[in-house]
């Protein structure tokens, strides 16, 4: 006897309200934070209603502010392009030296391998404050402080293992036949590779590509130490809003807000992509 | 990782040097942190002060053997376990009971999973010191004034000591658990219809068949997510610096704040390498483990 | 039709990609006037940095010189910082300095003395008046060295742009309702904070605020002057931590009594921002921490307590002594910096008469000049309640104020534990004694390597 469908129904929009909820609640706060002015933001006890205000949004995109309203500089949109160039720059990066690796050990059997594919993983565990320190050092010989590349090149150790891990089980997933098939034809293992193999996990790197691209724009530490000036990111400049006076939340929540935008918008356009294409990753039926 | 992988042999390589000269650019981007590591093992046997750069001396075992001494590091290795294993845990059964719900299609459905993913989005700084604001202890905290609305005296979750890492490991599951369930739908996604189709016709309940159907397709997803979430929640820094730093009283101090007070506060680089050395021991075994698992489960 | 627009998002993305690439390396050829001089600065957050910020164009202007900043929040600043000079990276000039930090960096060699560039004609205008500075607060910036001693000689590390000393705020509103007398002693303060934490007009009063995360900067403020006047100490004349002598002891039990049955619940994770927003919402009746945050309390487009605030003097312990804490944000020179001398005059320019002067209106209080803390425009500027936050500041810069940590390198380690400590008594964990007595043993194993 199956247990009636209604109550099946209501059981499971009760289970993804309370999961919705808790979500997206804080989430809607933030939002509502964005909106305050600066003595609803905190007032206590916590306001649902209040007078809406984009001045917050208006402070830290143009910089215009009303008299009496503390504000830090408003270099937000630098801090804003600045991450965009450094996320998408590791990200195009992992792809381009991640994609091959992940190939090779996918595809080939050599010595070493699996130590190889182990290794790849291993870099991932390092804890971040471990090599900070030595790799400033380095990264100061070297000249490659406060720049772009030098922070795209800190950033592969985020998002190439990790990438690497993944398509590896992208590439092991093709059926063999097929590259077979491809290779009585008379195609090269470069042929192979880019006509037939590639575009069949074209779903799976959309998949990796969102979640590197969320890894990279969200760092903290190797911006702040590694970065300077010029190469400042988009968390050390929502954090900046943590001023000596006070914590401006209404803007740092403003900052936030905008700061999901880019990845809101990567994720609708492979949205498809991530559900069709994590289905051929880690498991086959 | 599928039964074609096992069945057909991995073909050998057209040049033998192929293989190697595809891995190797990854590899050189990456060699590059092997440095700081080793040199950060070197550290765990000096006194290296930071503000004494130039007086270096090799000190063997006796940071490793003073800290393992101490009851303040098992009591930040235990937090850090504890915290590890809860996180893990829960995200584990959040993100498999929540991916159930979202399986199937229904109006709306593509949509949700899509907003699903928004808690990753913001750095986790960010939502941390967020998190701060909605968990204040007086009833200016919302979580605490929605709770007094139904009759709940407000609770100091970041500040005591009772509730502290509760507290964390609550904001912990709410940023990563879309990881979790974006794994788990696209296992469920692919798990064919026809063990269900014959099962049902047999007459099974639903709990037998996610018992005897479900879980045993779905271990690969399982140790995936167990894989990468333990890293990050041994290693995780970002949630406890931006609320509590460790406190109060320890309650919330993991191998890596307390490695933060050592090496960065307190400027005593030997000691603060140790605990970091430890803390990647810990990824390392945990992850042999899980990766065996993993080539293990995959083969059958 | 997925393939459609899955061609059209590819298109869009190679788009922006290429478009971001050209940026990056548009950015990486842009120049510099070719041929000036350029410094960098590393600040934190802080009235006066971010004041001079504003005037920085003018000053480039004036001499031709590039000045670059970067500007972090405090806690992200000092690690940043530490990171550059353990590295003796020579590429910031210029930074901002606590003394604590002042102590360490001088003694690991990082900082430049700054007597040779006073002296130097050449590089110091005239009028830049060396004297014009409170001689208590130069004396805090410099120090020979010596572990446990020798504060105010030796060579000058630094110059002091900013000053607090340590008040007790009250809301003197709540006071003159509830008919308690303004504390003088710390057992009144105790009493107090009993009596006002209480529900008034539907919002929850906490009694008495101070700051509680696990770091040296919780001690320093209200707690290390209360501790001060009751005649205890953090070390003694040998480096010998003794902060678990009787009277030690004592205050301590005292302070964290007020706080646990006069204070907000969850004290621990209370932060100096977290608490002055509470004073600011009205919430507590006693604040005690910095005395120029009067200038966001007085101010009504933020505050909801503006007007009704008091200024006490610390209280003074059993022997009736008031010792207050106090702390000093100094602009230092790098001494590994390749543009000393521009580093100097920008040094000199930011803290003219004239700079100081200009900061004030930016709430950059309290000066560290007294001719601008005597210019009718600061008077004016700080008149709050009827000139008794003058009076106060006043008496503490002159008299009361000091630097209550033994000079040492030893300060945000020892701070820390003895921080970490109260939160154990706090919590229950530990008595008073037994905490502080752990906590000395500790600190003393830390400072025997």
């Amino acid at each position: 006897m199956t247990t009636s469908r209604p109550f099946k129904r209501i059981l499971k929009a009760l289970g993804l309200g309370a999961y919705f909820t808790f979500a997206l609640g804080p989430v809607i706060w933030i939002a509502m934070m964005s909106l305050k002015n600066p003595n609803d933001v905190i007032a206590s006890p916590p306001k649902f209603v209040f007078t809406p205000t984009l001045e917050n949004y208006k402070i830290i995109t143009v910089g215009r502010h009303a008299q009496g309203v503390e504000t830090v500089r408003p270099d937000y949109p630098r801090y804003f392009l600045n991450t965009l160039i450094i996320a998408s720059a590791t990200v195009v990066v992992s792809l381009l030296l991640g994609t091959f690796a992940a190939y090779s050990l996918a595809r080939f059997s050599f010595r070493f391998k699996e130590d190889i594919a182990f290794t790849f993983l291993s870099f991932r565990f390092a804890p971040e404050l471990m090599i900070i320190l030595p790799l400033y050092v380095v990264f100061q010989k070297t000249g490659l402080i406060d720049s772009y590349s030098g922070l795209t090149a800190a950033y592969q150790l985020i998002t190439l293992p990790f990438l690497i891990w993944v398509l590896r089980g992208f590439f092991e997933d093709i059926p063999r036949e097929i590259e077979q098939a491809a290779r009585v034809d008379g195609y090269t293992w470069w042929g192979v590779f880019h006509r037939i193999s590639l575009p069949l996990i074209k779903p799976g790197i959309a998949a990796v590509v969102i979640l590197s691209f969320i890894f990279a724009w969200n760092n903290f530490i190797f911006s702040m130490i590694l970065g300077g000036e010029r190469t400042q990111t988009i968390t050390l400049g929502i954090l900046g809003f943590i001023g000596y006076e006070r914590v401006l939340w209404g803007q740092m929540a403003a900052a936030t807000m905008i700061c999901v935008i880019p990845e809101l918008i990567l994720a609708f356009l492979v949205q498809n992509y991530i559900i069709r294409g994590l289905t051929f990753g880690a498991i086959k039926g | 990782m599928t039964d074609q992988v096992s069945r057909a042999k991995h073909p050998n390589p057209p040049q033998r040097s192929l293989p190697y000269l595809l891995t190797f650019p990854a590899m050189i981007a990456l060699i590059g942190i092997l440095y700081p590591f080793v040199l950060g093992v070197y550290y765990t046997f000096t006194n290296y002060t930071l503000t004494e750069p130039g007086d270096i001396q090799w000190v063997g075992l006796a940071n490793y053997v003073e800290i393992f001494k101490a009851i303040d590091f098992w009591k930040a290795f235990g937090v850090t376990f504890v915290f590890a294993a809860s996180a893990v845990m829960i995200e584990l059964a959040l993100g498999l009971g929540v991916a159930l719900l979202l399986k199937d299609a229904f109006p709306g459905v593509r949509i949700l999973r899509s907003f699903l993913i928004i808690p990753m989005m913001i750095p986790p700084i960010v939502s941390a010191l967020m998190w701060k604001v909605i968990l204040l202890p007086t009833n200016q905290g919302v979580l605490n004034h929605i709770l007094g609305l139904v009759g709940i005296r407000p609770i100091a979750w970041l500040g005591d000591s009772a509730t502290a890492l509760v507290s964390l490991i609550l904001i912990d599951v709410w940023i990563y658990s879309p990881f979790a369930v974006l794994i788990f739908l696209a296992g469920l996604q692919s798990i064919p219809k026809e063990p269900y189709e014959a099962a049902q016709v047999d007459g099974a309940s639903d709990w037998f068949m996610f018992r005897k159907l479900t879980l045993p397709l779905l271990t690969p997803c399982i140790v995936l997510v167990t894989l990468f979430r333990l890293i990050d929640s041994l290693k995780v820094f970002d949630i406890i610096y931006a609320t509590t730093k460790g406190g109060p009283a320890g309650a919330t101090t993991t191998l890596h704040i307390q490695s933060y007070f050592e090496a960065i506060r307190w400027f005593r680089m030997g000691r603060g390498m140790v605990y970091l050395f430890v803390l990647w021991f810990l990824c390392f075994i945990f992850s042999k483990a899980l990766s065996r698992l993993w080539t293990k489960v995959l083969i059958r | 039709m997925a393939n459609l627009k899955y061609r059209f998002s590819s298109r869009l993305v190679v788009a922006i990609l290429s478009g971001l690439f050209v940026l990056l390396f548009s950015q990486c050829t842009k120049k510099n006037r070719p041929g000036s001089a350029e410094i960098h600065l590393l600040l934190n957050r802080h009235p006066f940095t971010e004041s001079i910020l504003r005037f920085i164009p003018e000053y480039e202007r004036m001499t031709g010189v590039n000045v670059s900043t970067l500007l972090l929040s405090e806690e992200e600043y000092f690690e940043k910082l530490i990171t550059e000079l353990s590295s003796r990276s020579s590429f910031y000039d210029l930074f901002m300095l606590g003394f604590p930090h002042l102590w360490q960096y001088a003694k690991a060699g990082w900082l430049e003395p700054l007597d040779p560039y006073i002296e130097n004609p050449n590089l110091t205008p005239e009028n830049w008046d060396p004297d014009d500075f409170f001689p208590e607060l130069i004396a805090c910036s410099r120090w020979n060295l010596e572990q446990g001693a020798g504060m105010g000689e030796g060579p000058l590390w630094a110059l002091p742009v900013n000053e607090e000393a340590y008040v007790i705020f009250y809301r003197k509103d709540l006071f003159e309702r509830f008919h308690v007398k303004p504390p003088s002693t710390y057992e009144e303060v105790y009493r107090a904070a009993k009596i006002l934490s209480r529900n008034v007009d539907g919002q929850q009063i906490y009694g008495f605020g101070h700051r509680g995360v696990r770091s040296w900067s919780t001690i320093h403020p209200g707690y290390l002057t209360a501790f001060a006047s009751w005649g205890a100490r953090d070390f003694d004349e040998s480096m010998h931590c003794v902060i678990d002598s009787p009277r030690g002891i004592q205050i301590t039990d005292l302070f964290i009594r007020t706080l646990r049955e006069g204070g907000p619940p969850g004290w621990p994770s209370y932060t100096w921002y977290e608490g002055k927003e509470g004073f600011l919402s009205g919430r507590f009746a006693m604040w005690f921490d910095a005395n120029h945050q009067a200038a966001a309390f007085e101010n009504p487009a933020k505050s909801r307590v503006a007007g009704k605030v008091g200024y006490l003097l610390p209280p003074a312990g059993p022997d009736g002594q008031i010792r207050s804490s106090t702390w000093v944000w100094s602009l230092a020179m790098n001494a590994a910096s390749k543009n000393k001398d521009a580093a100097w005059r920008f040094l000199a320019w930011a803290t003219s008469k004239d700079m100081l002067q200009r900061t004030v209106p930016y709430e950059n209080i309290n000066p560290t000049r007294r001719s601008v803390w005597e210019d009718p425009k600061t008077v004016e500027a700080t008149n709050w309640d009827r000139g008794e936050y003058r009076r106060t500041a006043q008496l503490l810069l002159s008299k009361y104020a000091r630097i209550r940590w033994t000079p040492s390198t030893y300060v945000t380690q020892a701070g820390d534990r003895w921080a970490a400590a109260l939160q154990e008594i706090y919590e229950g964990n530990r008595t008073a004694e037994q905490a502080l007595k752990d906590a000395a043993e500790d600190i003393n194993q830390m400072m025997r390597k």
